[in-house]
Parts: C-alpha cells; structure tokens; sequence
C-alpha cells in the first residue's frame, strides 16, 4: 500500500526513529510501511494520521485496493 | 501497559537467573560424572544447559537494566510489541513451534536417561524445527 509518510515526515522534519518512537513501533515497521511492503493495522494507521494531525485516507492511499 | 509490562519483565528475569543458578548447580555436581545414559549424552545436555543458561542471562540483565531506566523500558516495550514484529513471529512458526521446541528438548531430556538412540532422534528434530524457524524469521524479515 502506498504512503504519504515519507513526504509527511519531510514536512515536519522527523526521522523513521522519531516517528516510530512516537506511534510506538520499531523503525524498521515504519521502513517497511513507507517501501509499501508492510500494511499497517488500523490501529497503527490511526496513531500514524494522529500524530500528523490527518485523516488515514489523508496518509494511506486506498485506491488500489477499491476493486478488490 | 507499561506497567504490566514491568511486572512480566520483572517476572521474566528472575526466572531467568533462577534457570542460570540451577544450571550451575548441576554444572558443579556433574561436572565429571555421568548422570545419563553415557557421558557423551550428559556433556551434550549439560553443554546445551550451558548454552541456554548464557542466553537467559543475557536476556534477565537487559530486563533487570531496562527496568531501573525508563528509555531502555519503552525501547524494550516497543521491541516486544511491535506489530511487525509480531506478524512475522506469527508467520514463523510463533508460539507453537516454541512448544513444540520445548517438548522436543523435555522428551529428550527424558530420553536421555535410558535410550541413546531415542534422545539424538528428539534432539534432531528440535535442532530442524529450529532451523526452519529461524529460516522463516529471517525470509519474513526480508519479505515484510
């Protein structure tokens, strides 16, 4: 699934490390998020958008999975 | 949570330690005997004891440590925690192949007092189980 994280963390100047501890995962959970290999659960989606202060549809892109 | 968390780890140490006493109590009382089927048999099992023992102790001093700092605590929460972390444990095998792990090394154990044959046959198939847990855990680690 693609993400809007990178560009979101570039915005508000924050590293995979910072974020990670912030939403309480491993930076390696928010590498493999923001490569699309990972899909995050809606639990972790919602703290991800919190933190940003967005909407999930606003940080994950759904698009792909509307046909399915 | 955290604090929950405290009181398992806490748990987790000291069971932990009280495993590495046990093993250097045996250590000390059959470091040349023979308590098994033959010696070979009781060096292997006391050497994998051994093994285990330095894990564990590993494992109860960074639980003991992280329990008197509180950014060592979260790091280690977070660790445990981790949805990712937990998908691939759950992909790999997870807590079933533990169990079985264990039961394979407990029956071993067992068989190590009357059936040489019996015991290198359990043991083998823990070692494999291992293998192909670790094998999992590392192609999951790449793949997600």
């Amino acid at each position: 699934m693609k993400t809007k994280i990178p560009e979101l963390r570039k915005r508000n100047k924050l590293s995979q490390e910072e974020l990670a501890l912030a939403v309480g995962v491993t930076r390696q959970t928010i590498s493999s998020l923001e490569s699309g290999k990972y899909t995050a659960s809606l639990w972790l989606a919602y703290k991800i958008a919190r933190h940003f202060g967005l909407r999930i549809e606003e940080v994950f892109d759904f698009t792909e999975l509307e046909g399915v | 949570m955290i604090e929950s968390f405290k009181v398992t780890l806490r748990r987790r140490s000291i069971l932990g330690l009280c495993y590495c006493g046990l093993v250097c109590l045996l250590l000390l009382l059959f470091w040349k005997d023979s308590f098994m089927v033959n010696g070979h048999i009781s060096a292997y099992t006391l050497g994998e004891a051994t093994g285990i023992a330095f894990v564990a102790a590993f494992y109860s001093l960074r639980g003991l440590f992280a329990l008197r700092d509180e950014s060592r605590l979260k790091k280690l929460y977070i660790a445990e925690t981790d949805e990712r972390s937990l998908f691939i444990a759950a992909k790999s095998g997870g807590a079933a192949m533990t169990v079985a792990m264990a039961g394979l090394a407990l029956g071993a154990l067992c068989a190590g007092f009357f059936s040489e044959a019996v015991f290198w046959a359990l043991n083998g198939a823990m070692l494999f189980l291992a293998l192909v847990c670790c094998c999992f855990k590392l192609y999951y680690r790449r793949a997600v």
